[in-house]
């Protein structure tokens, strides 16, 4: 069964991930690179959530799980890269 | 799995928030920071949520999550818009800082700047809107007088209004090469400026402003304008002094021949005679030209005589004076001293300072020229070794010399006359050295000027030199006379056998040496010899006296020239001739010297073998 919680967020996911990636590709931010994929991993796993409830719930469940935890780590790596990255002059990162 | 899965969710966004919160606020942005810790921390309790979740506690957070989660991707985004934002502010904050960082190092630069460059803006009028301080070094002006007046400080130089063109083409926008242009110093002096502009201009391409960097060339143009008259000057001097040997000779054939033909005259034959005289004084003032223009171009050791100074500055003063309206009062005390001078060189110091002081009285005046004995010890001011001097007075009521331009007005090429050379007076100075004599200067402003010459006086018992054209003094010899102009020996040979002399012709150095040499084996040697210094293509005058001093040590010579500045025509003696004559000479003239000559004692020596050849 979907959660209506969960439609919600994915419609609020869906509703601004065009805005936001039009936007972004626009202004390049090569420093938020990791925190980019962190909340690709986020939305992904909001559509296997939504997605659980009708197909192969165990299996969607679990990538629904580890698609949350390489979010994760990813945003715990996108915030170290971005405050490092703010000190430079230009805004990049010697990550990148 | 899915239990580790968020154990580990939670830890990351634990991690994330956590550092997020610790990091300084200025690495990310305050509202920035904000936002994303608390995203950061709504996924960290959905973690932990979903781990006590799946580790089979139940809790009422669970409800709550699901809520809570929805929030994640709003606050999320507004943190990266932020994140955007605060990067935008702090670009603009460092392109500022930079900016102004910059702005005050050039300011420094500019404001710094000394010497001989000044940096202006204007605006698209024309009108000026900064000037750097160092223009006070440049023109005397500072900023703000020349915001203000910088209209009235362009000259009347040609050059100002192709300047205008340029100045109005870099105004449209249009990059000009450097140009320049003449303005007037604040004490009145003018200054040429050498120019760069470039324009300025905003995003679409609309010119807002040109910027210019003014360079102080004066002194460089100066001195290339120096440069380019001694060029000239040597130029001249090169020409002159080619074309007076030629020039001296033809006049000497010219003088020559109209005093023959003058001496051959009926007594009633006045029409003639006053051609004759006509010609000869004609061919004086063309051989005076020539050696004013040598004089001028070249200047050259002077060639002096003992002469009376009245009739020299009468002479000179004559021509200067005509048709202007400057009348001139002579003072000549009687037993002035005579000088030992160059008659053409003083004659012609004499008529530049006339000549400046008739243009310094444009309204007419009275000019006074006085001449006086001097003598001269070592206790003298002036630069002047001890002994008899005649000083010469000429006294303008003209305008004067300005006090500033006192000091420099000997100096070679500098004028304050608009059309002046800035010779004349340099002229004068060396002449007046060469002569070991001083010239002086005083001078008010308004109340005229008074040079002062001192030249150096002849001995005692000298006389006055300078033979009249109709003192014919005959004599008798046997002369050699060497010349390559064919003219000039034809005319020379006519006039010393008119004046009685048995004459004997050479065209060249080798020739002369040979008919010497004959003349002494046969026994019958030459009184004098008469030698051109330079021939064309063959043995001159100066060669030639070295072999004929060889063969006969007692050989009377006298060197004879057109080029008037040579070394040889003032320092004779030194080079074995006894006597000199400057082409073109009239007959008194040749006679005169003829008889002193005869009448030396012959240089002691023995004559060498004449059979053997040099």
């Amino acid at each position: 069964m979907f959660q209506e919680s969960e439609l919600v967020n994915l419609g609020i996911a869906l509703t601004t991930l065009p805005i936001v990636i039009v936007y972004f590709r626009r202004r390049r931010l090569p420093d938020l690179r990791w925190l980019w994929v962190g909340y690709g991993l986020v939305i992904a796993a909001l559509i296997l959530t939504v997605l659980e409830g009708g197909l192969w719930p165990p299996m969607l469940q679990t990538l629904e799980h580890v698609a949350l935890a390489l979010a994760g780590l990813s945003f715990a790596a996108g915030v170290i890269i971005l405050a490092r990255g703010s000190l430079r002059p230009n805004g990049t990162s010697h990550w990148k | 799995m899915v239990a580790v899965a968020d154990l580990i969710a939670a830890v990351g966004f634990g991690v994330a928030s956590g550092f997020v919160f610790a990091v300084d606020r200025r690495r990310i942005g305050g509202p920035a920071q904000l936002f994303l810790m608390l995203a950061m921390a709504v996924y960290c309790l959905v973690g932990i949520s979903n781990l006590l979740e799946h580790g089979g506690i139940t809790s009422r957070f669970d409800r709550a999550e699901d809520y809570l989660e929805i929030l994640f991707l709003p606050i999320f985004i507004f943190g990266l818009f932020s994140i955007h934002s605060h990067r935008e502010l702090e670009r603009r904050r460092r392109a500022e800082n930079s900016a102004r960082t910059s702005e005050a190092k050039y300011r420094r630069l500019v404001e710094n700047l000394r010497g001989e460059y000044f940096i202006y803006s204007q605006n698209p009028d024309g009108v000026l809107t900064y000037i750097s301080p160092s223009i006070r070094e440049v023109l005397g002006y500072d900023s703000h007088e020349a915001l203000r007046h910088y209209t009235g400080v362009l000259s009347d130089h040609p050059i100002n209004a192709e300047a205008a063109r340029r100045g109005q083409l870099s105004r449209c926008g249009e990059q000009q090469p450097p140009y320049m242009i003449e303005v007037f110093h604040k004490n009145g002096s003018r200054r040429m400026l050498e120019v760069v502009e470039t324009p300025v201009r905003d995003e679409r391409g609309t010119t807002i402003a040109v910027e210019g960097i003014a360079h102080d060339v004066t002194d460089r143009e100066k001195a290339a304008e120096e440069a380019l008259k001694r060029e000239k000057l040597e130029s001249l001097g090169l020409l002159a002094g080619g074309i007076a040997h030629d020039f001296n000779n033809l006049l000497t054939a010219i003088i020559g021949n109209s005093s023959m033909a003058a001496s051959q005259l009926e007594e009633d034959d006045d029409l003639a005679r006053h051609c004759l005289s006509e010609i000869e004084k004609a061919s004086k003032r063309a051989q005076e030209l020539t050696r004013q223009l040598l004089t001028f171009a070249k200047g050259g050791a002077p060639i002096k005589s003992v002469t009376s100074l009245p009739e020299l500055i009468r002479d000179a003063v004559s021509l200067p004076l005509t048709g202007s309206n400057v009348t001139c009062r002579y003072e000549f005390p009687p037993g002035l001293w005579l000088t030992e001078i160059d008659p053409g060189q003083i004659g012609q110091v004499v008529h530049n300072l006339v000549l400046n002081a008739v243009q310094a009285m444009p309204e007419g005046g009275e000019l006074r020229i006085s001449a006086a004995n001097s003598r001269h010890g070592e206790d003298s001011l002036l630069p002047l070794a001890p002994g008899r001097y005649v000083r010469i007075s000429i006294k303008d009521q003209g305008a004067g010399i300005r006090g500033q331009d006192l000091p420099r007005i000997f100096d070679p090429y500098f004028s304050t006359k608009e059309a002046g050379s800035g010779l004349g007076l340099a002229v004068a100075y060396s002449t007046l050295k060469r002569h070991h004599g001083y010239i002086t200067v005083q001078s008010e402003l308004g109340s005229g000027s008074e040079f002062q010459l001192f030249l150096p006086a002849a001995a005692e018992t000298s006389d006055v030199s300078d033979p009249g054209v109709n003192d014919l003094v005959p004599g008798h010899g046997k002369l050699l006379v060497m010349e390559d102009e064919r003219v000039v020996r034809d005319a020379v040979r006519g006039m010393l056998e008119q004046l009685g002399y048995e004459t004997v012709t050479a065209a060249d150095g080798r020739e002369a040496i040979e008919l010497y040499r004959r003349a002494l084996i046969e026994g019958s040697p030459f009184d004098i010899v008469l030698l051109d210094l330079t021939v064309r293509g063959g043995m001159g005058g100066r060669e030639a006296i070295d072999h004929l001093r060889q063969i006969d040590p007692g050989v009377r010579a006298i060197v004879s020239s057109g080029y008037a500045n040579a070394p040889i025509m003032s320092e004779y003696a030194s080079y074995g001739f006894q006597a000199v004559l400057p082409k073109p000479y009239q007959l008194g003239e040749l006679g005169q010297v003829l008889q002193r000559v005869l009448t030396q004692a012959p240089t002691p020596g023995n004559r060498a073998d004449p059979t053997s050849h040099p």
